[in-house]
């Protein structure tokens, strides 16, 4: 709010002008209808109580995610949450997780995307974003094991012997922002792991898109049968997913 | 406040006529005391502006470090507190914080664990351990943040392979809730079970960082 002073200074039984009086009432008012400014609000003046409540919506763009959007912020989650305790034995991995065997299954040498449900659940987020910058990171335990094969005919060697495969293999997850890799885990080794991956970027006014994929090593081929018997056999040509959680926070500028 | 216009005084007529300056003033007094976004120009609050003891961001935090590498065994096959170390449990509770539809409980959990290789051999096939978190709501009711992660404590899960996975290593967690409605949070926790009891899980130092966010 601009200073305003008297133009028009009456004095004692002057003659009343009524634009002397209006005027500079009404300049007055132009300043509180909508010039306020930060110079008109004394400091730490702003409490909990003067900031707008957040808004809170689910399922906008995708099951099981959740947003809140508050006054300076907001907050997108989503989770893919199995009991992934269910279904298992000494060989397996469970019942209802996410598995991909690299032998049978469709698979890219690089990046690849969960599938659509009910994986996606904890792997995408999508949401408005303001201009600012995006804070968010994922939580997800993943795994890969070893295994063991056998000599098959034609191989050489001792045929029939088994021996361990797939003891050096590695496993990534990355984070993509409207297609940008804006986090990875960076390899992880053999072994079931809960890894913890933040990512930032700056970011526009726009629809944001973002997406958790994972990566492996494809050196787990073997002209051989896999072993039978108490062992883990196949183990090591899988890559396993027991549970995601994506979160982000975009904070407006 | 709304939009403020004066045009009282008349041309010829009595000054103040009608107290219709003191009107003006009284109610310029009065409204201004109710400005709103008509009133103001667009971004006009700045940092300086807020008054952060008054929390207005981040309504509530609590966090509690174990640095003093106390290593502890955890053999549970059922869920138990991560307790140990000389700072205290992870299970905290506190005042009931009461938290509305859009506000975010956000909780980082992050420790140093020794997967114990004694027990794989003959056991690899179940050689899974699990660390989840939970928030405390009405003083009572412990709620399941995230999914119940899931760890190993070998690399292969034949039951007659020993492959261990050996060393210490630091595992970490974070997870929010977005509340779709009011609740109180009263207390977090970290907790770990093992898939059989053979399997020591060696935990040592770690930290948790909980926030309760508003706008």
């Amino acid at each position: 709010m601009a200073r305003t002073w008297t133009v028009k200074t009456s004095k004692t039984r002057d003659q009343f002008k009524a634009e002397h009086f209006n005027e500079p009432a009404n300049a007055i008012a132009a300043q509180f209808n909508g010039k306020l400014d930060q110079h008109n609000m004394p400091l730490d003046s702003v409490t909990h109580a003067d900031l707008a409540d957040p808004v809170y919506s689910d399922d906008a763009h995708g099951v099981d995610t959740k947003s809140s959007y508050m006054p300076t912020q907001s907050y997108h989650t989503a989770v893919w949450d199995i009991d992934n305790t269910a279904g298992l034995d000494s060989t397996e991995f469970g019942s209802a997780v996410y598995a991909t065997n690299f032998s049978t299954d469709n698979w890219n040498a690089k990046w690849n995307s969960f599938p659509v449900s009910p994986v996606t659940e904890g792997s995408r987020l999508k949401f408005n974003a303001q201009e600012g910058m995006i804070f968010g990171g994922v939580t997800a335990s993943v795994e890969r094991r070893s295994g063991r094969a056998r000599n098959q005919y034609g191989e050489g060697g001792n045929i029939g012997a088994e021996f361990n495969m797939g003891q050096s293999n590695w496993h990534e997850l990355g984070v993509f922002v409207n297609g940008i890799l804006c986090g990875r885990s960076g390899e992880l080794n053999n072994g079931s792991y809960t890894v913890d991956i933040p990512f930032s970027t700056p970011i526009g006014t726009e629809f944001t898109s973002i997406e958790v994929k994972w990566m492996a090593d494809q050196l787990v081929f073997f002209d051989g049968a896999v072993a039978s018997g108490s062992a883990t056999n196949d183990a090591y040509q899988q890559y396993i997913c027991s549970g995601l959680f994506l979160w982000a926070r975009n904070q407006f500028r | 406040m709304g939009t403020l216009k004066y045009n009282a005084e008349k041309e010829g007529q009595p000054s103040n006529s009608g107290d219709s300056v003191d009107n003006y003033f009284d109610d310029l007094a009065t409204q201004s005391a109710s400005i709103v976004s008509d009133n103001t120009r667009t971004e006009w609050v700045t940092t300086k502006h807020i008054k952060w003891s008054d929390k207005p961001l981040i309504q509530h935090r609590t966090s509690r470090t174990n640095i003093n590498n106390t290593q502890t065994a955890y053999t549970s096959e059922s869920y138990v507190d991560i307790a140990h170390g000389g700072s205290g449990s992870t299970s905290q509770t506190f005042t009931a914080v009461t938290v509305n539809a859009g506000d975010v409980l956000r909780y980082h959990f992050n420790i140093v664990a020794y997967p114990e290789a004694k027990g794989l051999d003959g056991k690899s096939g179940e050689d899974y351990w699990w660390i989840k978190l939970q928030y405390q709501t009405g003083g009572s009711t412990w709620v399941d943040l995230g999914f119940d992660t899931r760890n190993s404590v070998g690399t292969n899960r034949g039951s007659g392979n020993s492959e261990p996975i050996n060393g210490f290593r630091r595992y970490g967690i974070t997870f929010c809730e977005i509340f779709s409605g009011t609740t109180t949070i009263t207390g977090i926790r970290a907790q770990v079970k093992l898939e059989d009891s053979d399997h020591t899980i060696r935990l040592e130092n770690w930290t948790q960082d909980m926030r309760i966010i508003g706008a």
